[in-house]
């Protein structure tokens, strides 16, 4: 039987498809137990924070981990349409819904209701996953989400009232290897993956970019990203 | 401005939708199962596969399908989409989403009929769910008057309707555009369609709006600036398959046959399921000549046919064809192998379908060039005549399919003049692919032209006779005399060749002979690797050169 080479590729995405599968079922099946048993102490409360918390993690996690390699090989298609801005935000937000509850967390959209723009939604929809789990860990209590048009680009800031960001990172937010800290556990992947994420959206010989600042209309740190 | 409350759309009819669920994984078909319950449906369906799920809607009229694009092996939601539309087993306002799992959407633009109405990324919650079914719901609203004209084939009406909707509905406007330019193209109203393509990519340059004005420049016949648009494509996504697709049809009308394969390899590479693709690849492979790669699509087209609802004799005629095509005809295991295989082939497709009409004669044309390839032309010869009866004299009751094994088994025995014939009777049918076509030109144009005379013709019959029961030295002066009538022949002088080779082979090296074939192979000349000859030729080279090498004096 002769031994054929591994496909990474394919068993990567199956790997990814199964967890997937998984955390699904995990999150699924938390909420139905929650629902059947809600939570009665504040133990409780956030012990049921950390469970949805967690593994939203892993399936972020995983799903940069495999577009990170696809862009590596070459092999991630950007499909481009055109996206109601709006109603993608709230689909969005709608997907943290049961962690936003759980922290009590204020949120806030911003945006032209008749806005449409281009860009591939599953991917800038990853992105925004990524900052915004964040983003609902670091907050003080409020998470604002704003939507405007700049010279020609459309940029979606996710601001926060909590700490704000580090000074390096807002120096080069899309760089990650000067920067991996295993005790907060953050290796700047997100980051990296957003600013390769967004640098594939191109029009007109302009291509995307991120930012990152502690100029936050809300008192904290702003992820930001700029689409042509 | 702050968030907008939910429901500013009418209330939904949850109640009297059909809902089907399609996934392999039996834990997420409870979940929908529950979360739909939960939102308010009541019929709904589940499938763990593309097969059942088509049998479903087979029975039920679905409102809602949702679809997992990766459902292991050999299937995928795409190809289930496709095959639903194409085959109208969906209605067309039918609304399907496709369910990914991955980070980026692995579904690549194509056609109006292969978009589905939305997707929606694993994992996903009930709010999330019953939001992506209310949008795409009362998007279906919107445009339902649209649909049921495209249903109804009044394509004048929907786009008068399109027109209306756009400007009604904003948010509608690119689907609008996109939807009139696909039915001008279909009315034959190439302008038109062209003229909504270039506006749209006068504002923005979008690959759907690229593709569909190669596809209109394609109708107008102007294939060189399709293919510049189509690089343009490539450009902004390097696998969009559909331009892989649109680049092989132009070469098809360019009559560029290794383009055509360049381009159908690659579209395989990235979306390996379609059986008509790895179908079109499998044909134009042959038309190269390059059997290996044709039986490799063939067998993915096979592979493919086996998870959808059509499984086709047609796929197991083409497979085995090309694996005797194969073939290099020098008696090694590695033929034999090949021969087995063929076999194995047919009878696989006797228990898995209904063979069809023609299935006798299709599987004798294959017989004939596999007693060829084995060595036994009599037995090849005595076939044919077999079939003969009748079958050359009554083209018109034949498929196209079968004309072309037909004439490509006639060819292989050396009878040019019927299989010239029945190729040019072929070309004045209108129901033959661009492949075929183009196929059919090829075999036609191999032609040295010559036919083999009457009286050659005898003589090549009898002297295959004698050669077959291993009277070499009666059958070489038969084939001797043929060549002396018909000197240009190339199956002759190969015959003569051969039966000496043999000869020499089994019994003794002459001068005589061997002089005698070096001048057959010489007046064969440098044979194009194109001339269905060529491998026969080759062949018979290497053994003639083995035979000098081995150093067995000549007497």
């Amino acid at each position: 039987m002769s031994k054929q080479p591994l496909d990474f590729a394919l068993a990567f995405g199956s790997a990814v498809h199964d967890v997937k599968n998984s955390v699904g079922l995990l999150l699924s099946t938390l909420d139905d137990f929650m629902k059947a048993n809600p939570p009665v102490t504040a133990e409780d409360k956030s012990r049921a924070v950390v469970l949805n918390y967690e593994a939203s993690r892993i399936n972020n996690d995983m799903m940069q981990l495999l577009s990170i390699y696809r862009l590596e090989n070459e092999r991630l298609f950007i499909a481009v349409e055109e996206v109601q801005v709006a109603e993608f935000l709230e689909d969005e937000m709608l997907a943290h819904d049961t962690l936003l509850r759980m922290k009590g967390l204020e949120v806030e959209i911003e945006c032209d209701e008749d806005l449409s723009w281009y860009f591939d939604s599953m991917l800038i929809k990853n992105v925004l996953n990524n900052v915004i789990v964040n983003t609902i860990r670091y907050t003080k209590d409020r998470l604002k989400i704003a939507v405007e048009s700049v010279d020609g680009y459309v940029r979606i800031s996710i601001e926060d009232n909590g700490r704000g960001f580090p000074d390096e990172l807002c120096q080069d937010p899309g760089g990650y290897l000067t920067r991996i800290n295993f005790n907060t556990g953050s290796t700047g992947l997100g980051l990296y993956f957003s600013a390769r994420v967004a640098e594939l959206h191109r029009n007109d010989g302009r291509a995307g970019y991120i930012e990152v600042d502690n100029n936050s209309t809300i008192g904290g740190g702003a992820f930001r990203i700029n689409i042509p | 401005m702050s968030k907008k409350p939910l429901s500013t759309t009418p209330r939904i009819d949850y109640v009297s939708k059909y809902v089907l669920v399609v996934d392999d994984f039996g834990q997420h078909l409870d979940f929908m199962s529950k979360a739909l319950k939960a939102i308010g449906f009541t019929k709904i369906a589940l499938a763990h596969n593309p097969k059942e799920a088509t049998f479903l809607c087979q029975e039920t009229s679905f409102d809602i399908i949702f679809c997992d694009y990766n459902m292991g092996e050999g299937k995928n939601g795409q190809q289930l989409l496709h095959e639903l539309r194409y085959f109208k087993t969906v209605r067309h306002d039918c609304v399907f989403i496709m369910v990914t799992a991955e980070t980026s959407r692995e579904v690549v633009l194509g056609a109006l009929e292969n978009e589905p109405e939305g997707y929606i990324a694993k994992p996903f919650n009930q709010a999330v769910l019953r939001r992506k079914i209310d949008r795409l719901l009362d998007k279906q609203t919107c445009l339902g008057d649209i649909h049921l004209a495209i249903e109804y084939g009044q394509y004048n009406k929907a786009i008068q309707l399109c027109v209306e909707t756009a400007e009604l509905h904003p948010r509608h406007i690119s689907w609008c555009q996109k939807t009139s330019a696909e039915l001008y193209l279909r009315l034959g109203k190439y302008q038109s369609a062209k003229h909504i393509y270039k506006l749209i990519l006068a504002k923005r340059v979008l690959d759907w709006a690229l593709l569909g004005l190669a596809k209109t420049l394609i109708y107008l016949e102007e294939y060189k600036h399709a293919i510049n648009e189509l690089q343009q494509v490539l450009i902004i996504n390097n696998s969009c398959v559909p331009a892989f697709d649109l680049l092989a049809q132009c070469y098809q009308h360019l009559d560029d046959p290794e383009r055509v394969q360049e381009h159908l390899a690659h579209a395989v590479k990235l979306s390996p399921f379609s059986v008509e693709r790895q179908n079109t690849l499998g044909e134009v492979c042959e038309t190269n000549r390059d059997f290996k790669s044709a039986c490799k699509a063939y067998r993915n087209a096979l592979k493919s046919s086996k998870y959808s609802i059509k499984e086709e004799p047609e796929r197991y005629y083409k497979l085995a064809a090309a694996i005797t095509d194969s073939m290099v005809g020098d008696m090694s295991r590695f033929d034999s192998t090949k021969v087995m295989e063929a076999h194995g082939i047919l009878a696989e497709m006797e228990e898995r379908v209904d063979p069809g009409k023609e299935s006798e004669i299709r599987k004798d044309l294959i017989g004939v060039r596999l007693f060829l390839n084995q060595q036994k032309p009599r037995q090849a010869i005595e076939l044919m005549q077999d079939l003969d009866q009748g079958l050359i004299s009554n083209p018109d009751n034949l498929s196209t399919a079968t004309l072309i094994e037909l004439s490509y088994s006639l060819l292989s025995l050396g009878d040019e003049v019927k299989a010239k014939n029945i190729l040019v009777y072929l070309l004045k049918r209108d129901d033959l692919s661009l492949s075929q076509r183009n196929h059919a030109k090829t075999l036609l144009g191999n032609f040295d032209a010559e036919e083999l005379a009457g009286r050659a013709k005898e003589l090549n019959e009898d002297a295959a006779k004698l050669y077959d029961v291993d009277n070499f030295e009666e059958s070489i002066r038969l084939f001797s005399e043929a060549v002396r009538l018909s000197p240009k022949s190339v199956v002759l002088n190969l015959n003569l060749a051969q039966a000496m080779v043999q000869f020499m082979e089994t019994e003794k090296v002459t001068s005589d002979y061997q002089k005698k074939s070096l001048a057959c192979l010489t007046s064969v000349g440098e044979l194009n690797e194109t001339s269905r000859h060529y491998e026969r030729y080759s062949n018979l080279v290497e053994r003639f050169e083995a035979l000098s090498a081995n150093g067995s004096r000549p007497n």
